[in-house]
């Protein structure tokens, strides 16, 4: 059982008086499956920190109240006694591994109590079946999937036999086969009895899992729903709580279809063919794309989308050629006219202010319009911040500005709404919509169905390296894609 | 159990003990320029141990760089003297003589485990404080690999790649947009590792265990002792 | 910054692998690109002492506690001695061990003690290059049976033992610009950003 009694918490780096949560009640009984939900920032991960040790034994801060998991007060016992009935899984899998092999993973929570090889060795035996592992078993981590990672994690954490898993947002980084693997490996934990605590915006694979869904705003409990509860909801009421909808099948219901202005041009791949260590990993006859449009890239992970988009914007070598109407652009033309906006933005941030940072290395005449750039973004009072010391959404901003005033004219995506909450991501919807008026090509690298629907015009699906299907998002689209990933069956793991 | 037995085995398991004694033994050797008939003893040998530790494909790599520096050598080198040409040639040497080195680089680090690591270290009696930071810096490697080429693609598109060109002409600003993104993400990246192996129980008091078996067989004490052998003779033989 | 208390904590030491990850990785990067051309080769010390700078200071910012520039010396000592240069694990301690000696004069708080800690812990940089010192009579040797006394005598006029003190000298004038430069960005852009 999992006890918080007016529990108060704020970060060591936080200014006074901002908690992360304030005056939190709650009691979890054993067995009980509880979704913390809300928008980001509201406080779901600083409870699920409360509940696994992380708080106060490694971030520090200012902490009251009364915080008991099974029996003992969390504050007088070691982390890595905790460790041994808490079980948590994170948000981030390319930085939660320990070991660079999946079986030394697995194995790791378990070696760490000390455990006798043999017995480690039948735990890892038990998880692997129970979570059908054994094609992923020896694997080197940068090879997995993110879907895989997750998975792999959760069983190595299963290993150890806690009583209780917590889960940070699960499922921010995977693509709808994966979400649907992990509610599976989330409901053998539930009907084994397993206590779960689950912080996530994105409800709908967990409704069959959740006993009790707890809404969190601005650091407080608002209030708990059971699950009839919280399907009574109209779609509307549930995204005014900033959560995900509920239900995929609605998503298209509440919004309308808004084609962009076709401007006549196009880009046009021919023969495009990309190897990677004497394999070829995409390979394109031929694909037109007309410019203007948001195009969304679907399909698995480690299908092409990624490797498509490094061709496109010319980082990539490969074979073939890419037309602007009836000119070749080369690679290197590309690469001055594209930008990527990546999934970890840090990695593209480089100076010490927002407006240096859009006025890098581009002409006079071009860096005049920055201003004008920025308070198009919204992000014109932040021109003297330190972009690092953005939160992640402006960061977004920042890097879209930046290719904005370089005049670029593709702007590629990668997974642009991965971890965001309702509004985050209505307002990314927004901003993409916006900025592709002023650039020829914008392709979206997603996963989001919700997204697609409220921003995307055309579907590009890459399956096995080649063009599955390219449609436009009219009403058939819509119905086409929706099928895609509603009917999405669990794929059989590619070994 | 036989299942995961069975495609972890190398066909000759090695102690990560012993490759460091190799590592360390064909590098004292290899810099004291061994006769040749030593210096392909040790070839073959790094080569049979990457092959049996189910590298076959690296070690394939690396004999057939072997044998083309090796004909280099005897085919033309005998016919030039002095100048340029033979200093290219003595660099040819050099770098063959480094492949062993490597070998017993990439034998250490990319057949242990980090779980190994640390229970070797941990009988080579280092201090807990080194255990730790030693394990985590063989097992960050590839990932920082991972993030230069992110970061570098990053740049590029910004028109502001690491070239000849660039460190000449501006080398501070160079340095400054290439270390900040990689400092950043080395700092998030270990901040997060952190906290997820601590909630794993990294930080416990129990004498760890590991599933690999952490001992020195019989092969290992042969090899121990040719590292050891090479290393004290390696020049003078 | 944390400096509530003055030992090392795991979480600690996970970073301090990080870190010793990325400065082995920039390190070797460095060397090979420069090993090139054999000219550059020698002055590859000093231009990573410079960028190492970067490295190390947001390092012994990050975790200011004694002991941390130990785990990094060892680290950087075991990997550049696993070519055959055994001496350069002694040095890269010894240098550790001054260094820390430095910081700690300086309480863990002195900008200025950091950065003339790092100005020692840059010779580091140049220990594979002790390998001339012992070394060299046996290539000497053998690059006479193979290409003959002439060959043999130039390559031993161009690297006479003095050239040892040049290279410390050298990576000791880098650390010197390492640490400035490093102290700068540091402040440029991770302090202002609110990251260490």
């Amino acid at each position: 059982m999992i006890e918080l009694k007016h529990v108060t918490f704020r970060y060591e780096n936080a200014p006074e008086n901002v908690y992360s949560i304030h005056n939190i009640n709650l009691t979890i009984q054993r067995g009980e499956c509880v979704v913390l939900c809300g928008r980001s920032g509201c406080g779901k991960t600083t409870i699920t920190r409360l509940i696994n040790g992380l708080i106060p034994h490694y971030y520090e801060g200012e902490l009251s109240g009364f915080i008991s998991v099974n029996g003992v007060e969390i504050r007088s016992q070691q982390l890595s006694k905790i460790s041994q009935y808490v079980g948590s899984v994170f948000q981030n899998p390319r930085s939660q591994f320990f070991n660079v092999d999946t079986t030394a993973e697995l194995a790791f929570g378990c070696e760490n109590q000390g455990l006798p090889k043999e017995d480690v060795l039948e735990r890892i035996e038990e998880a692997a079946n129970r979570f059908s592992l054994n094609g992923l078993l020896n694997r080197s981590i940068f090879e997995l999937s993110g879907g895989e990672k997750q998975r792999i994690s959760c069983a190595s954490v299963y290993a150890v036999h806690p009583d209780i898993f917590v889960l940070d947002e699960p499922s921010s980084n995977l693509d709808p086969a994966s979400i649907l693997q992990l509610k599976d490996v989330l409901q053998k934990l539930k009907a084994e009895g397993k206590t779960l605590v689950i912080s996530e915006h994105r409800l709908y694979y967990l409704l069959d899992i959740a006993d009790l869904f707890v809404w969190l705003d601005q650091g407080e409990i608002r209030s708990v729903y059971t699950r009839e509860e919280i399907l009574a909801f109209s779609p509307a009421q549930i995204s005014a709580m900033g959560l995900r909808a509920l239900d995929l099948n609605q998503v298209d219901l509440a919004t309308e279809s808004k084609r962009q202005k076709h401007t006549g041009h196009e880009f046009t791949f021919q023969n495009l063919d990309c190897k990677i260590s004497g394999h070829s990993v995409l390979h394109i006859q031929s694909l037109r794309i007309p410019t203007g449009e948001i195009i969304a890239v679907i399909g698995h992970n480690g299908a092409g989308k990624s490797t498509l988009a490094g061709c496109l914007c010319g980082i990539r070598k490969h074979t073939g050629k890419v037309l602007y109407d009836k000119t070749e652009w080369t690679a290197k033309k590309r690469l001055k006219e594209s930008y990527m906006v990546m999934q970890d933005v840090n990695r593209q941030l480089f100076t010490e202010s927002v407006r240096d940072e859009v006025t890098l290395n581009i002409p006079e005449e071009q860096a005049e319009q920055a201003e004008n750039i920025l308070r198009q973004m919204g992000i014109n009072e932040l021109a003297d911040c330190h972009p690092l010391a953005l939160s992640g959404g402006q960061k977004q901003r920042v890097a879209i500005a930046s290719a904005l005033c370089a005049g670029k004219k593709i702007l590629i995506y990668d997974e642009p709404t991965s971890g965001l909450d309702y509004e985050s991501m209505r307002s990314a919807c927004a901003l993409i919509r916006e900025v592709s008026k002023r650039t020829e090509l914008s392709l979206v690298i997603t996963h989001d169905l919700e997204f697609i629907m409220s921003c995307c015009t055309f579907i590009l699906h890459i399956d096995h390296g080649t063009v599955k299907a390219f449609y436009p998002l009219d009403s058939t689209g819509k119905a086409r894609v929706k099928k895609e990933f509603l009917s999405h069956k669990e794929n059989e793991e590619e070994l | 159990m036989q299942l995961i037995e069975a495609a972890r085995q190398p066909i000759l398991r090695i102690d990560a003990r012993t490759k460091f004694a190799l590592l360390f033994g064909v590098g004292i050797s290899s810099l004291m320029f061994p006769p040749f008939w030593l210096e392909a003893t040790t070839f073959v040998l790094m080569a049979l141990l990457l092959a049996l530790n189910r590298r076959v494909r690296t070690s394939a790599k690396f004999t057939v760089a072997f044998f083309i520096m090796l004909l280099l050598d005897w085919a033309v080198s005998l016919k030039v003297s002095g100048g340029f040409v033979a200093l290219f040639f003595s660099l040819v040497r050099l770098g063959r003589l480094m492949l062993p080195i490597f070998m017993a680089g990439i034998l250490l680090m990319k057949t242990t485990s980090v779980s190994e690591f640390m229970l070797s270290f941990d009988r080579m009696h280092l201090p807990n404080k080194l255990t730790i930071p030693l394990s985590v810096m063989f097992r960050f490697i590839p990932t920082i690999s991972e993030e230069w080429h992110s970061i570098r693609d990053a740049m590029r598109f910004r028109g502001i790649g690491i070239s000849v060109h660039s460190v000449l002409t501006k080398p501070m600003m160079t340095l400054e947009y290439t270390m900040v993104p990689l400092l950043m993400s080395t700092a998030t990246i270990a901040d997060e590792l952190a906290a997820a192996s601590l909630s794993r129980g990294l930080d416990t008091d129990t004498k760890r265990t590991c599933i690999e078996d952490v001992r020195l067989r019989s092969q290992d004490y042969l090899l121990i002792l040719f590292s050891i052998i090479i290393a004290l003779t390696g020049g003078m033989l | 910054m944390s400096t509530k208390t003055n030992k090392l904590k795991t979480k600690d030491l996970i970073v301090a692998g990080a870190f010793a990850a990325l400065y082995v990785v920039v390190l070797f990067a460095v060397v090979t690109v420069m090993g090139f051309v054999p000219i550059l080769y020698l002055i590859a010390p000093f231009v990573n002492s410079i960028i190492l700078g970067c490295i190390y200071m947001m390092y012994v910012t990050k975790v200011p506690k004694f002991g941390a520039i130990l785990i990094l010396a060892a680290a950087v000592g075991l990997l550049t001695s696993t070519g055959g240069v055994w001496v350069s694990l002694i040095w890269c301690l010894a240098l550790g061990i001054v260094a820390e000696l430095i910081v700690r004069a300086g309480k863990y708080k002195s900008k200025k003690s950091y950065i003339f800690s790092y100005v020692v812990f840059a010779c580091s940089s140049m220990s594979p290059f002790w390998m001339l010192a012992y070394a060299k009579p046996a290539f000497i040797q053998s690059c006479e049976a193979y290409y003959g006394a002439d060959y043999a005598a130039t390559l031993d006029k161009f690297t006479p033992s003095w050239i040892l003190l040049v290279l410390i000298g050298i990576a000791m004038l880098g650390g010197l610009i390492g640490g400035l430069v490093g102290s700068k960005l540091l402040k440029k852009h991770f302090q202002k950003a609110g990251v260490v």
